[in-house]
């Protein structure tokens, strides 16, 4: 990664540290994959995935301008994938009684009460919606970086997430 | 972060998927690997899709030619049927040539201008023995 760093260092990326880079994305790009799929070791994969990616992107020279942005667009597209695989897998896993392994530790702490509630009702929002707001608020992402991630307006992202967090909070207030 | 900010809402999303700080610390160190891994397998990849495109054509063309339907060339269109010099005679207008196959085969008819009535020399058979 250190002859990374400095290949990064002499092009037109603003990734000077990317071991630091990777060690301040991971937990959010986790946590975002965490809230996308509800499945800790797909989560993982993901998150996992879109790092390589980055460290791919660096090693090759091609450097991104807003690594965040571009880990997130990552993350955001693998973790569509996994669902749709998941989908498609989920019968055939039933039959053969491949999800019935214990649940992990992370899955224990991530279903508890108020993360299922959570879900259930970002699941109530629509996806463009919901997308922008996990990018933001589990991605910790700027909206500058959502937009990019997004590919889409600063002004739309900020519009879909001001309208997403109203109808969570009102989703929220009428189930409790 | 935000300019709208709702931090009740953005701190429960962000609590209620905290992640393990093991599984981050996976992430993060696994990343470089998988790259590698990555870097690896996409290698493979390459030089599998390099391989597909030499043999696809081929197979492509052998596949074809097996589809090929039959060509039957129509009756009267065939080769050129082979010329055999036999020896044979005219007696009396009538040419008579024996064949291979022991049989002896006979035409003519009329007298032609130029035609001897009598005499033998080497005649030109073409077309089917019957």
């Amino acid at each position: 990664m250190r002859e990374c760093d400095r290949m990064s260092a002499r092009g037109s990326s603003v990734i000077v540290d990317l071991e630091g880079t990777i060690a301040e994305l991971a937990p959010r790009v986790l946590r975002y994959a965490n809230a996308r799929l509800a499945d800790p070791a797909l989560a993982e994969d993901v998150a996992q995935e879109s790092l390589a990616a980055l460290v791919r992107a660096c090693r090759n020279g091609g450097a991104p301008e807003s690594a965040e942005a571009f880990v997130f667009a990552i993350a955001r597209r693998r973790a569509g994938r996994a669902a749709w695989r998941r989908r498609l897998w989920a019968p055939l896993e039933l039959a053969f009684g491949a999800s019935s392994e214990a649940p992990s530790p992370e899955a224990q702490t991530i279903a508890i009460e108020e993360a299922a509630r959570l879900r259930a009702a970002l699941g109530r929002l629509s996806s463009r919606d919901r997308e922008a707001l996990l990018l933001v608020a589990a991605g910790g992402l700027s909206m500058a970086d959502a937009a990019a991630a997004l590919g889409l307006k600063v002004s739309a992202v900020k519009m879909r997430v001001s309208r997403a967090r109203a109808r969570l909070a009102a989703e929220l207030e009428v189930r409790s | 972060m935000t300019d709208d900010p709702r931090p009740d809402i953005d701190r429960r999303i962000r609590d209620a998927f905290a992640c393990d700080p093991a599984a981050v610390r996976r992430v993060a160190v696994g990343a470089d690997a998988r790259s590698r891994r990555n870097a690896n397998g996409r290698r493979m990849a390459v030089a599998a899709r390099v391989a597909a495109l030499c043999v696809a054509p081929g197979a492509v063309l052998a596949i074809i030619m097996l589809l090929r339907p039959v060509q039957i060339p129509p009756p009267g269109t065939g080769p050129e049927p082979a010329r055999v010099a036999l020896p044979g005679t005219v007696t009396e207008g009538l040419l008579v040539v024996p064949l291979p196959d022991g049989s002896v085969a006979i035409s003519g008819g009329e007298a032609r201008p130029g035609r001897p009535d009598d005499g033998y020399g080497i005649v030109i058979v073409e077309g089917e023995l019957r």
